[in-house]
């Protein structure tokens, strides 16, 4: 499963990492265990306010990833 | 309101606010037009650069769905936003956003709620650098007054 990060979050994490998931998860879970992973950015990534998108949709954190299924983890924005 | 149309873009490379302007007053001479351009500032020198960080596919959604939202809220024939990507220095125009109508109230007001909405809902992510470090910028109080004006 590819992860894709945008603004401070790819700062923190990358760009892009690939995470091992053997089986489904909810976008939720995945965000916490990202937070485990990733002491730094779990703040950052656990606010309220950050999107979860999958083929360009937002998507809610019951949103539930297949295996193989990629994510765009879209931090608080800035604006223009 | 009137039927309207649009253009909406990001801009990769340095943004040409007459060439913009010229390409608006082309497709739409009809009474007014009413232009801002925002600069990258340079705060007292503190800033060497502007990095915006974009999303391929939800960034130029994002500045469409404000472009169509004025046109459903004022009484304007055409909107035109045209966006910097990428890095931007100071001094250098960051946006482009402007409104033809057929009378000027309607066109300031358009832009006006163009760039509270820009400021805001457009998805950038972006990150001051310069000679002490570099910052991510997030909105401020006053950005999110200025978007509940609306």
């Amino acid at each position: 499963m590819k992860i894709r990060f945008y603004g401070r979050l790819s700062e923190l994490i990358g760009r892009e990492i690939d995470l091992d998931a053997a089986e489904s998860i909810s976008v939720g879970d995945l965000f916490q265990r990202l937070a485990q992973a990733h002491a730094d950015a779990a703040s950052a990534l656990l606010n309220p306010r950050v999107r979860a998108v999958v083929a360009d949709e937002i998507v809610p954190r019951d949103f539930i990833l297949d295996p193989g299924e990629d994510l765009e983890i879209l931090p608080i924005v800035s604006g223009g | 309101m009137a039927e309207g149309s649009f253009f909406a873009g990001l801009e990769p490379d340095r943004l040409r606010p007459e060439r913009q302007l010229a390409i608006l007053s082309e497709a739409s001479c009809n009474g007014a037009i009413v232009s801002f351009v925002g600069m990258v500032r340079d705060e007292g020198g503190a800033v060497e650069r502007l990095i915006l960080d974009h999303h391929p596919v939800l960034t130029q959604q994002s500045l469409e769905a404000i472009a169509r939202e004025a046109l459903s809220r004022f009484d304007v024939s055409r909107v035109h936003i045209v966006h910097r990507c990428g890095t931007v220095g100071p001094g250098e125009p960051i946006v482009f956003a402007a409104a033809a109508a057929l009378h000027r109230r309607a066109a300031f007001e358009a832009v006006d709620y163009l760039m509270d909405r820009l400021k805001m809902d457009a998805i950038f992510w972006k990150r001051e650098e310069g000679a002490t470090g570099s910052q991510w910028i997030e909105p401020t109080d006053a950005d999110y007054a200025d978007r509940e004006r609306w």
